[in-house]
């Protein structure tokens, strides 16, 4: 049994510029299982971007598990997974809203698998995420709310990407969220390209759509002040559309 | 007061070890923000008079902001001046029945070294962070050199202030925004530190607590219960937006231990200054260290030596420093506090004073001085290349030399 650091670790090692990105929320609070070490890397059926290209990040949006288990098949072909997972484990698979049960033992068994694979150092990313993160069921009250959105900050810009060589971005999803709308539209406005690859298709390259609230400042703020505004004190299930006026806007928080 | 601040390297051969502490340790859940690394390979060592007139300092401005409050309470028409939600102002009626003695008393303050002295910039007055790092981080750096010594430890003193408020096995609830890992990373480390020091916690959003005859209950799945304490991480500003059914009102007049009452957003405004002269109480230490403060619409728009900032405003978000951010980001802040004065204020500049590194390299510096019911209660350091602090500084130990530089 691993502990949650040296699990952390494994997935985060520090010597690896893009690992510095990986949240860490998930592998703190996860509860530590006993694995039998006999993990085996699942399959997947987007062999187009199977073809490594060092040149591209690949950024997996898939439901739960099978987004760990899609970045573990990119690290057997070079790339090197982070996991971008931002909800906490609450206190029991049925009390979360999302269940990242899933996730939480994936990560667990891909520490091993991981561990023995010798992935470069220099390798292009592939970041994880769950493409549940704002869709979980059944928010009654007692429930525990572990929703989450990606943010531009909680990735590397387009700037340093380009400075390491990445040219192109494969979204590894059946749609764009609009959360990662914001991050990837950043990234096209400076040059860098845009792709989209669902299942067995060929990544098609796409013209990312405006989010509502792009570039303003009050971006953050704003779908943080959604999550005030549920009930169960979590993110909305949308990124909250602007509902008053630049000239009533107030700011809130702490510091 | 002539500033006795170094920084000091953490050993390159201890810092990644450090980097994951800090995360496990410290709950720092947010080790990186964009392209920037939030964990400082820097220590603050400040010397044993500079931790003194802080320390002098923090406790006098809390003694003075609470004096604040309770003459705010029985004229609360000057609220209105705040630019507090109407929700907020509509309620604060029923706190009438505060007593300072029945709750605990949190408090942050920002101080800056400039070049003409200490200043503050503000006081976190609702809902301050900075636990796990006024806590945790000492005690590990500490361990790296001789001679240093960390201050009070923040979450040591506040166990201490509940169980002198509650009963000893006390169900203590952590009410924040659950979804929010930034949060998250808060609570989990103060209740896995109260759980240490034999009380019981809940994690709960604000509707999970229910109020029956003004006292706190749980209804968290597994968890119900009455409550002792609570400790809230949950801005009052957002706790308005929450449906009607989720009865935020009953936190403005619980007898529940809580930490902080509601009373605490009537100096959470930045507005503060532009009432306290209608106070009629004496506050000369905050007229000392805070810079002037003026409504954005006295303020000339050519004089460039003011910087607007939100009345409730959030780890520097909205804070017009031009050395900061970009010139559309200048422009926008202007035009939304000239447009928008009543929720918005003016400052004075001062000139941060930078220390600097060893490498040669200029960070600007905020220490976070917190106080609990009045007394000092630890240091929460953050560093800046550029002279705002905000969601990109980063964290760094602060450290007390055992004798005079």
């Amino acid at each position: 049994m691993k502990d949650r650091m040296n699990m952390y670790k494994i997935w985060a090692p520090d010597n690896v510029l893009w690992t510095q990105w990986t949240k860490p929320v998930l592998f703190a609070s996860l509860p530590c299982n006993n694995n039998d070490g006999n993990c085996e890397l699942k399959t997947s059926n987007a062999d187009h971007i199977h073809m490594f290209d060092y040149n591209a990040a690949v950024i997996v949006d898939l439901p739960g598990k099978e987004s760990v288990d899609e970045g573990l098949v990119l690290a057997q072909c070079g790339y090197r997974p982070v996991p971008l997972y931002n909800g906490v484990y609450g206190n029991s698979k049925f009390s979360m809203i999302v269940d990242v049960q899933g996730i939480a033992e994936a990560l667990q068994e891909g520490a091993d698998i991981l561990f023995a694979l010798n992935i470069r150092a220099d390798a292009p990313p592939v970041f994880l995420l769950d493409s549940n993160r704002m869709t979980g069921q059944g928010k009654e009250p007692g429930k525990y709310d572990n929703r989450w959105c990606v943010f531009p900050q909680d990735m590397p810009s387009a700037s340093l990407l380009l400075k390491n060589g990445i040219q192109k971005i494969i979204v590894r999803s059946a749609r764009i969220q609009e959360d990662l709308a914001h991050i990837l539209l950043r990234y096209q406005n400076q040059g860098i390209h845009i792709f989209l690859c669902n299942n067995d298709e060929i990544p098609k390259e796409l013209k990312v759509s405006k989010p509502s609230l792009y570039m303003s400042l009050f971006y953050r703020f704003k779908v943080t002040l959604g999550l005030s505004r549920n009930a169960t004190g979590g993110f909305g299930a949308v990124i909250p559309e602007p509902q008053i006026g630049w000239s009533n806007r107030r700011y809130y928080g702490y510091g | 007061m002539k500033h006795s601040i170094r920084l000091e390297l953490i050993p390159e051969d201890k810092y990644s070890d450090y980097r994951y502490n800090v995360i496990f340790q410290a709950y720092k859940w947010d080790p990186q923000v964009g392209d920037n690394n939030t964990v400082s390979k820097h220590v603050v060592i400040l010397d044993p008079k500079t931790v003194e007139q802080l320390k002098s300092w923090a406790e006098q401005l809390s003694s003075e902001t609470m004096l604040m409050e309770e003459k705010l309470l029985k004229n609360l028409s000057l609220a209105k001046e705040l630019g507090l939600p109407d929700k907020i102002r509509n309620t604060l009626g029923h706190t009438l029945n505060y007593n300072r003695n029945k709750h605990v008393r949190l408090m942050r303050f920002d101080f800056h070294p400039t070049k003409t002295g200490w200043a503050i910039s503000e006081v976190n007055s609702d809902v301050p962070g900075g636990f796990a790092e006024a806590s945790v981080l000492p005690e590990i750096t500490s361990t790296y050199f001789d001679g240093y010594r960390p201050a009070e430890n923040f979450a040591n003193i506040m166990v201490e202030a509940f169980k002198s408020k509650t009963k000893a096995v006390a169900n203590i609830a952590f009410v924040h925004a659950t979804a929010y890992s930034d949060d998250r990373q808060v609570m989990q480390f103060l209740s896995d530190h109260f759980m240490e020091n034999g009380m019981n916690t809940v994690f709960a959003a604000p509707d999970h607590i229910k109020w029956i005859n003004k006292k706190a209950f749980s209804i968290v799945e597994g968890n119900e219960c009455e409550i002792d304490g609570i400790i809230r991480f949950f801005p009052l500003d957002w706790l308005v937006s929450l449906p009607r059914t989720s009865k935020w009102q009953g936190y403005y007049d619980c007898e529940t231990v809580s930490c902080n009452h509601p009373i605490a957003i009537l100096t959470q405004s930045k507005r503060l200054p532009l009432i306290w002269d209608k106070l009629d109480i004496k506050i000369p230490v905050w007229k000392e260290l805070l810079p002037e403060t003026k409504s954005p619409k006295d303020v000339n728009p050519q004089n460039t030596n003011w910087i607007y900032k939100p009345a409730l405003g959030r780890v520097g978000e909205g804070i017009s420093i031009k050395e900061a951010i970009s010139k559309k980001e200048l422009l926008e802040i202007e035009k939304f506090a000239r447009r928008d004065s009543k929720n918005w204020v003016s400052q004075q500049m001062f000139e941060s004073a930078p220390v600097k590194s060893i490498n040669g390299e200029n960070y600007h510096l905020c220490l976070g001085v917190f106080t609990i019911d009045g007394k000092f209660a630890g240091f929460y350091g953050r560093i800046s290349l550029y002279p705002r602090i905000d969601s990109n500084a980063e964290d760094i130990s602060v450290l007390v030399s055992k004798e005079s530089v």
